[in-house]
C-alpha cells in the first residue's frame, strides 16, 4: 500500500507537473480550500471510506452547505445508517437517528472557529502535485506532509471555488485509511429552510453540551477544574498548544488540552486517576516507566495511561508513534518541572518566572527556549514551516524518507 | 445458558465484547424479544446511573464505621491483644493482596469513561480546525454520540 501511495504521488508529479496551470502557490490553494465554506453555497453527494473496528466502511451521504456555517447531511447508505440526519444551524447541531426515533441536540460544529489566516498547515510541507478532474471539475492536487510524522493528506481542491472535492489521509501505520470523494456537486443558493430541524412526533430528545476551547493558560484551567494541569515537556515537531477547556467526562470532569500542527489535531485529557479509570480492553504497552493502553476507535486512536496519580489520554487520528510522544513528555511531578524550568532559565540567563510563564501558556521546553532566545516560539514549534518547493527530486526524496521512517516506527 | 447470555449482553452494554461476541449478541437481540427487553432495561439503568449526581461521603463516615466495628468487637468480649493481632493480620493480608486488588478498587472508585468519551470530545473540538473534513466529522461525530449515549443505530424499529 505504501509503495502504491508513493508511486501514485510520483506519477501525479510526473504526469501533472505543477507548471502546466496558473501560477497559484500550494499554500494559496490550501488557504482557498480552508476559506471555501465561507464563500460558497453548495449541494453535493459524497462517498466516504472510514475505518471501523471491523474494517473499512463505505458511507454515502448528501450534504448541503450555506455560508458561513450552516450544514445538513443526510445518510444514504449503508442501510444501517440510511436516514440518519445531521443539521447544524451555526448555533446547535441536531442529529436524528431514525432507527431509534431519537433526536440529539449538541454543540454546533461552528462554535469557536478560529481565524483562518496563518492556521493552515503550520509545520507542514505543502506541495502542489498537479491538476486532476473530480466530479467533472478541474482541481488542484495538493499534498500536505506534516513534519511530525502525522498523517499525510492529499486534497483535490476545486480550481474555481476552492471546495475540497476529494481527500485522502495516509499514515505509515495504516496506509490510506480515509477517503472522501464528491461524486456530484452543484453550486448556488441553498434555501435556509433546509437547516431547520423537522419536528419528529414522539421522538426522544437528548441534549449534550460542549463548550468551545479557549487559548486559556494552564493555571486558569486548573482553577476551573479544581485539580493541577500539566503541560507536556515537549510536543511533537510542528505541534503547538491551541486551547483547552474543562469537559464532562463520564461521571466526572477532565481537562482537555488541544495541540495541532495545522493538519492534525491531538487532544490531551487529564484527570485525577481516582476519578477516571482506564477504559476496559485495549492493548497494553510500556513507554519507559509508564504502562499505557492503546485503543483503536475507528478513525481515531486513543492512548490512556496513568502517571503519579494523573490519568492521561491522548486522542487523534495521528499514528501511535506520534501519540506516544505525549506519553513520554508527561511527567506530572512538580519537582521535575521546577528543576527543568530552573535549568532553562540558568542556561539562557533569564528569570525562572519567564520560563514558567511560557510553560503556563502550554509551550514545550524547546518552544519556550526558542521564544526566550528571540526566535519566536512558533519557529520552534514549526521548524519546517509550510514550504512551496516544486522540485520533483525533493518530492520523491521526501516520500522515500517517509516510507523508510514508517518501517522503523511501526509500534 | 440463559445466564451466560445475560452476562454477555451486560458486557455488550459496557462495550466489553469482541467483534465476534458483538455479532453474536446482536443476533440474539434480533431473535429473542425477552432478551431485547432485558437489554433495553440495562440501557435504561445505565442512563439512569449516569444521570445521578455524585454525592460526597459524610466527613464522619470513617469514624462511624470504626466505632461501630470496635463496639461489636468489644461486645464479643475480645481482649485488647487479640484486637491488635487481628489488626496486624488484616494489614499483612492487605499489603500482600494490594497489587491484585488495586485495579479492581480503582475501577470501583472511579468513573469509567469508555473510549467514546474521549472520541466524542475530540471530534466536537476538532471541528474548529479549518481543514477538517465536515462530512467525515459528521460520520464520526454521530457514531460517537450514539456510543456516548449507549445506543446503537439500526437496532430498533427495523
Amino acid at each position: 500500500m505504501k509503495e502504491a501511495f508513493v508511486l501514485a504521488t510520483a506519477l501525479a508529479l510526473v504526469a501533472g507537473g505543477p507548471r502546466g496551470h496558473d501560477a497559484t502557490t500550494p499554500v494559496e490553494v490550501l488557504r482557498k480550500a480552508a476559506e471555501a465554506p465561507l464563500r460558497t453555497d453548495y449541494e453535493a453527494v459524497q462517498v466516504l471510506t472510514v475505518p471501523r473496528a471491523e474494517g473499512a466502511e463505505t458511507v454515502r451521504v448528501v450534504v448541503w452547505h450555506r455560508r458561513p456555517h450552516s450544514y445538513r447531511m443526510e445518510f444514504l447508505a449503508p442501510r444501517r445508517l440510511a436516514g440518519r440526519l445531521l443539521v447544524d444551524d451555526g448555533q446547535f447541531s441536531w442529529h436524528y437517528e431514525p432507527s431509534l426515533h431519537l433526536l440529539i441536540r449538541g454543540p454546533s460544529l461552528a462554535l469557536g472557529v478560529p481565524p483562518l489566516a496563518g492556521a493552515v498547515a503550520r509545520g507542514a510541507a505543502v506541495r502542489l502535485l498537479g491538476m486532476d478532474v473530480v466530479a467533472g471539475r478541474p482541481a488542484y492536487l495538493v499534498a500536505v506532509l506534516p513534519a511530525s510524522g502525522g498523517p499525510t493528506r492529499r486534497l483535490w481542491v476545486d480550481r474555481a471555488t476552492g471546495l475540497v472535492l476529494k481527500s485522502e489521509a495516509w499514515d505509515s501505520e495504516r496506509g490510506v485509511y480515509l477517503t472522501n470523494t464528491v461524486i456530484r456537486v452543484g453550486f448556488g443558493t441553498v434555501p435556509e429552510e433546509l437547516f431547520r430541524v423537522p419536528r419528529y412526533r414522539g421522538a426522544r430528545t437528548v441534549e449534550l453540551s460542549g463548550l468551545p476551547l479557549k487559548p486559556d493558560r494552564l493555571s486558569q484551567l486548573a482553577r476551573a477544574a479544581g485539580f493541577p494541569v500539566f503541560a507536556p515537556s515537549e510536543v511533537p515537531e510542528g505541534f503547538r498548544y491551541r486551547g483547552g477547556g474543562v469537559a464532562a467526562f463520564g461521571g466526572s470532569r477532565a481537562v482537555l488540552l488541544q495541540y495541532a500542527d495545522g493538519v492534525t489535531i491531538v487532544s490531551l485529557f487529564q484527570a485525577p486517576a481516582d476519578r477516571a479509570a482506564s477504559p476496559p480492553g485495549g492493548v497494553a504497552f510500556r513507554v519507559g516507566p509508564v504502562l499505557a493502553r492503546s485503543y483503536a476507535a475507528g478513525l481515531y486512536r486513543v492512548l490512556v495511561w496513568e502517571r503519579r496519580g494523573v490519568r492521561f489520554g491522548a486522542v487523534g487520528d495521528a499514528p501511535v508513534a506520534v501519540l506516544r510522544q505525549f506519553v513520554v513528555a508527561t511527567d506530572p511531578d512538580p519537582s521535575v518541572e521546577a528543576r527543568r524550568v530552573a535549568e532553562v532559565a540558568r542556561k539562557l540567563g533569564v528569570p525562572a518566572d519567564r520560563v514558567a510563564d511560557l510553560r503556563d501558556q502550554g509551550l514545550g521546553f524547546a518552544q519556550a527556549r526558542a521564544a526566550l532566545e528571540g526566535h519566536g516560539w512558533e519557529a520552534a514549534g514549526a521548524p519546517n514551516r509550510s514550504t512551496e518547493t516544486w522540485s520533483l527530486a525533493e518530492e520523491l526524496e521526501r516520500f522515500v524518507r517517509l516510507v523508510r521512517r514508517s518501517t522503523v516506527r511501526r509500534p | 445458558m440463559k445466564r451466560a447470555r445475560e452476562r454477555l449482553v451486560s458486557a455488550y452494554v459496557d462495550g466489553e465484547v469482541t467483534a465476534e461476541e458483538r455479532r453474536q449478541v446482536e443476533r440474539w437481540l434480533r431473535e429473542d424479544p425477552e432478551l431485547q427487553r432485558e437489554y433495553q432495561e440495562l440501557l435504561q439503568l445505565r442512563r439512569l446511573l449516569r444521570s445521578l449526581p455524585p454525592r460526597p461521603a459524610p466527613d464522619d463516615l470513617e469514624s462511624q464505621v470504626l466505632s461501630a466495628a470496635l463496639g461489636r468487637v468489644e461486645k464479643r468480649g475480645w481482649g485488647r491483644r487479640q484486637v491488635v493481632w487481628a489488626g496486624v493480620l488484616v494489614a499483612a493480608a492487605a499489603i500482600a493482596l494490594f497489587p491484585v486488588v488495586r485495579d479492581g478498587l480503582e475501577r470501583l472508585r472511579a468513573s469509567e469513561p469508555g473510549t467514546h468519551a474521549y472520541t466524542w470530545q475530540h471530534a466536537v473540538h476538532s471541528a474548529q480546525d479549518p481543514l477538517v473534513d465536515r462530512a467525515v466529522l459528521g460520520v464520526i461525530l454521530t457514531d460517537a454520540t450514539l456510543d456516548l449515549l449507549g445506543e446503537r443505530a439500526g437496532e430498533e424499529g427495523r
